[in-house]
């Protein structure tokens, strides 16, 4: 089935189309909500609201984009939204912490599940920030828009969550090395 | 550009990467939650249709009454004081039309009144409550002629003049005096719902009556006044309203007692009602005030629970054998003995009941704000118990109070916009505070508490 016949079924209310839209979608807009909640009860919660606005709107889909990445910009809308709603404080960073960072092959030796575990480690605002920069590809503006912070929080954010990251990766090969 | 690699690298690690979840997530519980949404949805319509008219149907309401505070404006000018005598305007059935013919430098410019009548009538007389005032002013000039605007609805038997008084004041006048009508469109026949003007301003104004302006345009030119004196005091429409009203009032109160000093032996917990039914008649006696008395019936309860704490010294005696191991093994029983301060709470409910009629001495106060009329009222109410039971309450106290007949005293304050919703009928919200007091015959005190809550009134006006 084809993403058209797909969402035009989905538009048609057609059972089928619907069922195959969740089994094709659900687990990796799971993987993305894990990554930007705080829990997978919340991950999960997310997720199923984010289909329920996907079927709610699937007639806005207009193909400019495929429909995975317009799938996951409404799940990543939802997330940011809800973390919007618990009015995160961010926190500042001077400058010289901003230079800090991970190495070039800090995620060379580190299996994607390990990865996952210490982006989901790591602080509300910092894991959003980096999710969104690092891994959706949005810019500091966009971000910056998108919850209500200015570029340079963003940016100061980014910067905080590569630092951690960085001590988690270096932690988790010294204890790999260890063993 | 490293760390763009980098990113790249993670995104393509991360973007394919798909996690499971639990049972209870699953497309059925997706389709599920989207129903009920999509209910909620179906839900709130209604709800906010009703909202929604409910929201018109005040705005609407508020509209009328605002509409009909403003006074109606003629669109001509006229006299200044303009008044009608309803009373001798029936009875003057005899045409006093006078011709006037006022003095002129100029022959060109003399102006008769052939005929000058000002009639005010009540349209009691036509079987409705209009009062009609017609002007008709005739020139002699055949250029300055004023087509006679006849009003069928007035018989001649009610026509009455006031041409006598116009007579005198024309006849002071030194120099020529003109009356222009600066077009002939100009309604010259002005009719002036006084009457109905009266009763709704009432609801806005209570101080009284503004004086309606009617007759003819041009006030540069003309200017005509009736001279003050019998006339005004017997035309004064003031005159024409009833003074008397009806009040038919709910009020109720709560208050909440509550201690919270730990220290206090006796606590109690509890909530007060009332209900506050009268039946008033008032009396409007000017600038806005009313007086007036009548029957009241009023029903207080409170409901709580008590509690006490109270210390209680308790003596704990513990024994135990010392065995002393020098030969002969001998064994000592010691007693320690201890006295502990325990704190003991008991509880229970509390309640009471007292039904009590009342005869109110009220006081109305009927003033403006902006375009809403207000009133404030102040009620004393004299009274007895009519039944008594349970345990009256204060915060650290009760005492029983069954089967008392008691005298009590009740003071309300309320105060509220007052809302026109028929005619001669005024609906009145009133949040208010009522102080309640009894004498209570055993303990020879008078207990009181004050209630604060709302109330509505309905006033009507005979």
């Amino acid at each position: 089935m084809t993403e058209k016949e797909l969402v035009d079924g989905c538009i048609r209310e057609d059972r089928i189309c619907q069922r195959e839209l969740w089994n094709r979608y659900s687990k990796k807009i799971m993987s993305l909500c894990l990554r930007y909640c705080n829990s997978q009860e919340e991950a999960e919660d997310a997720l199923m609201e984010a289909y329920v606005k996907i079927y709610d709107n699937l007639a806005k889909f207009r193909f400019q984009s495929s429909l995975e990445t317009w799938m996951r910009r409404v799940a990543v809308n939802l997330c940011i939204n809800k973390i919007r709603a618990r009015k995160h404080i961010w926190s500042s960073i001077t400058e010289d912490e901003y230079r800090l960072g991970y190495t070039d092959d800090a995620f060379d030796n580190l299996q994607v599940d390990q990865i996952m575990k210490m982006v989901e480690a790591l602080p509300v605002g910092y894991r959003t920030v980096f999710n969104l920069y690092a891994i959706e590809g949005y810019s500091h503006k966009d971000i910056a828009d998108m919850l209500g912070i200015d570029e340079g929080t963003s940016r100061s954010q980014f910067s905080k969550a590569r630092k951690v990251l960085q001590q988690s990766i270096d932690k988790a090969e010294g204890g790999s090395l260890a063993s | 550009m490293e760390n763009q690699r980098l990113h790249t690298d993670l995104r393509n690690k991360l973007h394919d990467l798909e996690s499971p979840f639990n049972d209870r997530v699953s497309f059925e519980a997706v389709m599920e939650k989207r129903k009920r949404k999509k209910r909620r949805v179906i839900f709130w319509i209604p709800t906010f249709a009703v909202v929604a008219g409910l929201f018109v149907v005040g705005g609407l309401g508020m509209l009328w009454v605002s509409t009909d505070q403003s006074p109606e404006k003629a669109p001509q000018m006229a006299f200044s004081k303009s008044v009608y005598k309803p009373k001798f305007a029936q009875k003057r059935t005899t045409d006093k039309s006078q011709t006037l013919t006022l003095g002129a430098a100029s022959a060109s410019t003399e102006i008769g009144l052939s005929e000058s009548a000002v009639s005010l009538a009540r349209k009691r007389a036509l079987s409705s409550r209009r009062v009609i005032t017609v002007s008709k002013i005739e020139t002699a000039s055949p250029g300055f002629e004023i087509p006679e605007i006849a009003s069928p609805e007035i018989p001649k038997s009610i026509e009455s003049g006031i041409t006598s008084s116009v007579s005198r004041f024309m006849a002071k006048a030194e120099s020529p005096v003109s009356l222009s009508v600066p077009t002939v469109e100009s309604p010259l026949v002005n009719e002036t719902n006084v009457l109905e003007a009266a009763h709704k301003d009432m609801l806005c104004d209570p101080q009284g009556l503004k004086l309606v302006e009617i007759g003819v345009s041009d006030p540069e030119k003309t200017y005509l006044e009736i001279p003050e004196g019998e006339y005004e005091r017997s035309w004064d429409p003031e005159l024409l309203k009833s003074k008397w009203y009806a009040e038919m009032s709910a009020t109720t109160g709560s208050k909440v007692v509550i201690n919270f000093n730990e220290d206090d032996r006796l606590s109690v917990l509890g909530n007060m009602y009332h209900a506050n039914y009268h039946g008033l008649i008032l009396k409007d006696v000017g600038s806005g005030f009313m007086v007036g008395g009548g029957f009241s019936y009023g029903e207080w309860i409170g409901n709580g629970e008590w509690r006490t704490r109270e210390f209680e010294e308790r003596m704990e005696i513990d024994t135990y054998d010392v065995v002393v191991m020098i030969p002969p093994v001998q064994s000592v029983r010691v007693y320690d003995t201890t006295y502990n301060q325990v704190r003991v709470e008991e509880m229970g409910k509390i309640n009471y009941r007292i039904n009590k009629i009342a005869i109110p001495i009220a006081l109305r106060y009927n003033f403006m704000l902006g375009k809403m009329a207000w009133r404030v009222g102040a009620q004393v109410n004299p009274g007895m118990t009519l039944k008594t039971s349970g345990d009256f309450f204060g915060k650290t106290e009760f005492m029983p109070i069954q089967q008392q007949r008691m005298f009590t005293l009740d003071m309300k304050l309320a105060t509220g916009p007052a809302i026109s919703v028929y005619k001669d009928w005024i609906l009145i919200l009133e949040p208010n505070m009522m102080y309640q007091t009894f004498n209570d015959q055993v303990a020879k005190k008078t207990r009181g508490k004050t209630l604060t809550g709302f109330g509505v009134s309905v006033l009507h006006r005979f």
